[in-house]
């Protein structure tokens, strides 16, 4: 790991302990030996108040490459998430986590997270990264509303 | 004895009105020479395929003279279709990444009048607009102000913050999250970062050749930013690389050559010609200065005689096939009646084919009758293998056939191109040591070619083989011609091995026979492998 990925890493852990949005839970993993690994994290995106992803916090897992801050960090789901935007193996596809859309170096693991909370309620059917939510998204939205009200549940705060 | 058949005579694919030619050897001997009548006539000469006569004596400057025209055989071939068949000839030119740059400066210049601005923004504006030109004065005579700040050229409300280096005593970089910088940078967006931050982000994204933005937002640097920042001329780098989406958008003008580690560029002008090429089974091929041969269609190395048809079909089935083959020779037999595939995949040796209901032995393919009680162990097995009839019978097994033939000569073709390294060096030493000129020593580097052209000839006959009528009597001329092809190539193969400077000198005017023979070979399995697909002789299929 560079020195630049690990001081800017342990920054970000800085910065989230010092102030980080209501209900939003980053913390590094743990190697074998106990020691923390700053590249890659666990964190947990509460759905917003009045959608139909309130009543979850969805796990995800964040991955630093090396040659962070250059490149985005991977941001992962649980395989099989349903959502619009998200693999089935779980991966997002968000612009900001593109290197080639709209990642900037700049950019925080609070911005991150509060990206993907935006993601959670407002799709975006251009891009589809999975079928199932995709085609109930765009065909039929009662089953799409019960599908994710009832995937919430798997995950209740 | 050899015969030729003329092309027009394919061309109306009435397969009884082959006419035979017979020719003198001498005239045989005049391949080279005699593009006009020859380069669309396939020869069969059993007597040449111990390398061709010594009359060429003579002719060794004449050769060399044809030997520089660089892409020999090719150029020779689509000269030629355009006068005796009319296919438009591909009018090309091979350019540096410089060149390249050069003219598409040429073209900015044209509509840099309109939009009064520097080289550099137009480029960025363009690489916004994937490069296309009709776009982005669409948008610039409609509304400047709005393309400006979509393209990061502007921000979207006026700031009198200033752009470029700035001096501190003790910054925060929110990149490396170091304290105690002193030099930083910013654009009118105000996002400011430490200069080695940007430094190291700068030069991650030169070689893409895509707008560089603010690390915070979409603004873009600008040319002069970007120089100071690196403290040299970076821009021009970046400059250079954009190229790149230039080249995608007009894809159908030009194409990277696409060997690996060559940065030629072939810009075709007459690209209408291109559509003309299937007609008649050809293929456009081009050659880069670094002498890599390929299709400008279809972006594959040269497939002659396949046409870009045979090759799509192959390659695909290729990709295909490989896993699922493997698995299946490894895993299964046929039955020895039906030629079904069988896995077995448990219990004993005595088998029943699902399909014709054959009863035979896992272990000896004989039939079951006879065997007795001896459900484990075949006594009856014996080593002689099956004779090669069977084999044909079955399309997986003919299909392994050809693809094993095409990979040997594809890793051969490898293996020549680090011969042709060699080669250079020996050039080198001839040069150093015996004191020739360069221009003496140029048929070593023309061999290692004819070499190379020779054997990827020969791998993408192996296709046009698999897809051909095996019955029919062109096929098996075509087969011969791949003989004396494979040993053409082996015996120029095997004189390029010779070390000695002194020797190779001495065997100079080998090495010029040897290779013309290559070439002309070349030229017939060409040629006939494509009168095999005018003829509909040859018809690849997925």
């Amino acid at each position: 790991m560079s020195s630049l990925c690990l001081q800017r890493l342990q920054e970000e852990r800085k910065k989230w302990r010092k102030d980080h949005p209501f209900g939003f839970f980053a913390k590094p993993t743990k190697k074998q030996d106990g020691s923390m690994n700053l590249q890659k994290w666990e964190a947990g995106i509460p759905g917003k108040e009045g959608t139909l992803w309130k009543d979850g916090v969805y796990p995800v897992t964040i991955e630093y490459p090396d040659d962070y801050p250059s490149k985005p960090p991977k941001v992962k789901f649980p395989a099989g998430f349903y959502h619009p935007n998200i693999y089935p193996s779980g991966t997002v596809c968000l612009s900001i986590l593109n290197e080639d859309q709209d990642w900037r170096p700049a950019i925080t693991l609070k911005q991150i997270a509060l990206g993907i909370q935006d993601l959670l309620d407002s799709p975006n059917p251009d891009s589809p990264a999975q079928e199932p939510a995709w085609r109930a998204f765009s065909k039929n939205k009662k089953e799409y509303e019960r599908n994710v009200i009832e995937q919430a549940k798997e995950y209740t705060k | 004895m050899a015969y030729s058949v003329k092309l027009s005579d394919y061309l109306d694919g009435d397969e009884d009105s082959v006419i035979l030619e017979f020719e003198s050897d001498s005239e045989i001997d005049e391949l080279g020479e005699v593009d006009e009548d020859s380069s669309h006539s396939y020869s069969e000469v059993n007597e040449f395929s111990d390398g061709p006569s010594d009359k060429k004596d003579t002719g060794g400057s004449r050769y060399l003279d044809a030997d520089q025209k660089k892409p020999s055989w090719g150029r020779g071939l689509t000269e030629m279709a355009y006068e005796s068949s009319g296919v438009p000839k591909l009018a090309y030119s091979c350019l540096t990444t410089d060149q390249m740059f050069d003219l598409i400066l040429a073209r900015l210049e044209r509509i840099q009048p309109i939009f009064e601005i520097s080289y550099g923004d137009i480029i960025v504006m363009l690489q916004k607009y994937g490069w296309s030109e009709e776009r982005l004065l669409e948008d610039w005579t409609e509304d400047q102000e709005r393309v400006l700040v979509s393209c990061g050229l502007k921000l979207a409300t006026s700031s009198n913050r200033s752009r470029g280096i700035q001096d501190h005593s003790d910054f925060v970089c929110n990149i490396c999250c170091e304290s105690n910088k002193q030099r930083t940078f910013r654009l009118e967006c105000g996002h400011e970062y430490c200069i080695e931050c940007y430094k190291h982000y700068i030069k991650d994204k030169l070689l893409e050749g895509k707008i560089i933005s603010c690390m915070s937002c979409s603004l873009a640097l600008k040319n002069p930013d970007i120089d100071a920042i690196v403290g040299d001329n970076s821009s021009q780098t970046l400059m250079r690389s954009s190229i790149k989406g230039f080249i995608h958008k007009h894809n159908n003008h030009y194409k990277w050559c696409p060997f690996v580690d060559c940065n030629c560029v072939i810009q075709v002008t007459n690209i209408s010609a291109l559509s003309e090429f299937p007609r008649f089974h050809l293929s456009p091929f081009v050659v880069c200065n670094n002498h890599h041969r390929f299709c400008f269609k279809c972006g594959l190395e040269s497939h002659a005689p396949g046409d870009c048809q045979v090759a799509e079909v192959w390659v695909k089935m290729a990709q295909l096939e490989s896993a699922n083959l493997n698995w299946v020779l490894k895993n299964t037999k046929e039955c020895p009646k039906c030629g079904v595939n069988i896995e077995k995949n448990g219990g004993c040796n005595h088998m029943t084919c699902q399909s014709c209901e054959y009863e035979f032995c896992w272990i000896c393919e004989l039939p079951w009758e006879g065997h007795g009680g001896g459900f484990f162990e075949c006594t009856r097995f014996s080593k002689d293998e099956k004779n090669g009839a069977t084999e044909t019978k079955n399309s997986l097994r003919k299909y392994t056939f050809y693809y094993k033939l095409f990979s040997e000569h594809e890793n051969s073709s490898k293996l020549d191109w680090a011969l042709g390294l060699a080669v250079e060096q020996k050039v080198r030493a001839l040069q150093e040591n015996i004191g020739i000129s360069w221009i003496e020593t140029q048929f070593l580097p023309e061999s290692i070619r004819s070499l190379i052209e020779g054997r990827t000839t020969l791998k993408w006959s192996f296709p046009v083989a698999f897809y051909s009528d095996p019955s029919h009597n062109l096929t098996k001329i075509f087969v011969d011609n791949q003989a004396l092809l494979v040993s053409a190539v082996e015996d120029l193969s095997q004189l390029l091995q010779v070390k000695d400077p002194h020797d190779i000198i001495a065997r100079k005017l080998e090495f010029y026979n040897k290779a013309r023979f290559v070439q002309s070979r070349n030229r017939a399995l060409s040629e006939c492998g494509r009168d095999l697909l005018c003829k509909r002789i040859c018809v690849p299929r997925g």
